[in-house]
């Protein structure tokens, strides 16, 4: 008897690992580089000169470094995954984890990195804690419609 | 002749990103003052562990979840011998 294959839980952990990775990735490319809102510990050591902003700019490094690995995780994962026959090959079942990991990502570093340790706010200044609030629930929304997405590929396997 | 013509634009666009890539090398300043500022103060700082933990926080927390998820279902078919 042929069984379909049904344990998705190497799947959706490529997923949460390649959206942790791809999440920081936009956060970093985003909002460290492109708009310059924030770095690493701008808090702590704000980039007011050339020194203060190399600083920054070698944890933006080591976070860069942490961001790449999770995808190269996801990516072997996912790639190990592919070739299992009791792993259904779900697109929408993977896109869910990819905005899952990207949502945790947001929501965990939201809570630990902004508000509970306070080593950089995403748009210092007015609205400080708006932003950060934001960011939080930006979190929040990619989570749930990752489950969304989960829930309606499991009805197909 | 008509070939190297067709090819000009994508000719171009190469050697463009060999110069600006030369440029950015020559630009770039590995050892200066400032350089040598960051690095001494990095090293210096008493919070380094603690930013190095910052950093890394939020990816140690995130990585139990996704491995939890892994196990998640029931799991591989074993191997049977065949006769």
């Amino acid at each position: 008897m042929n069984e379909r294959p049904r344990h998705d839980g190497p799947l959706l952990a490529s997923g949460i690992f390649m959206g942790v990775g791809l999440g920081g990735f936009v956060d970093g490319i985003l909002l460290h580089q492109l708009l310059q809102w924030h770095n690493m510990i701008s808090s702590w050591v704000p980039p007011t000169d050339l020194v203060a902003m190399k600083i920054n700019m070698v944890w933006d490094g080591l976070f860069h470094t942490l961001t790449w690995i999770m995808t190269v995780t996801g990516l072997a994962l996912l790639w190990r995954a592919g070739r299992r026959p009791d792993v259904p090959w779900a697109g929408r079942a993977f896109v869910g984890a990819l905005l899952g990991g990207w949502g945790l990502f947001n929501f965990v570093e939201g809570v630990v990195d902004h508000q509970i340790l306070g080593v950089h706010h995403v748009h210092p200044g007015a609205h400080e804690l708006a932003w950060d609030l934001g960011f939080i629930a930006s979190g929040a929304v990619l989570m749930a419609l990752a489950v969304l997405l989960v829930r309606a590929a499991r009805r197909s396997y | 002749m008509h070939t190297i013509r067709r090819s000009l634009p994508q000719i171009a666009l190469v050697a463009s990103v060999a110069w600006l890539a030369c440029a950015r090398a020559a630009a770039a300043c590995p050892d200066c003052v400032p350089i040598r500022e960051a690095r001494a103060a990095i090293a210096a700082d008493p919070n380094f562990w603690s930013y190095v933990l910052f950093t890394g926080l939020p990816f140690l927390i995130v990585t139990p979840v996704a491995v939890l998820v892994h196990r998640l279902g029931p799991p591989p078919p074993r191997k049977t011998p065949t006769p």
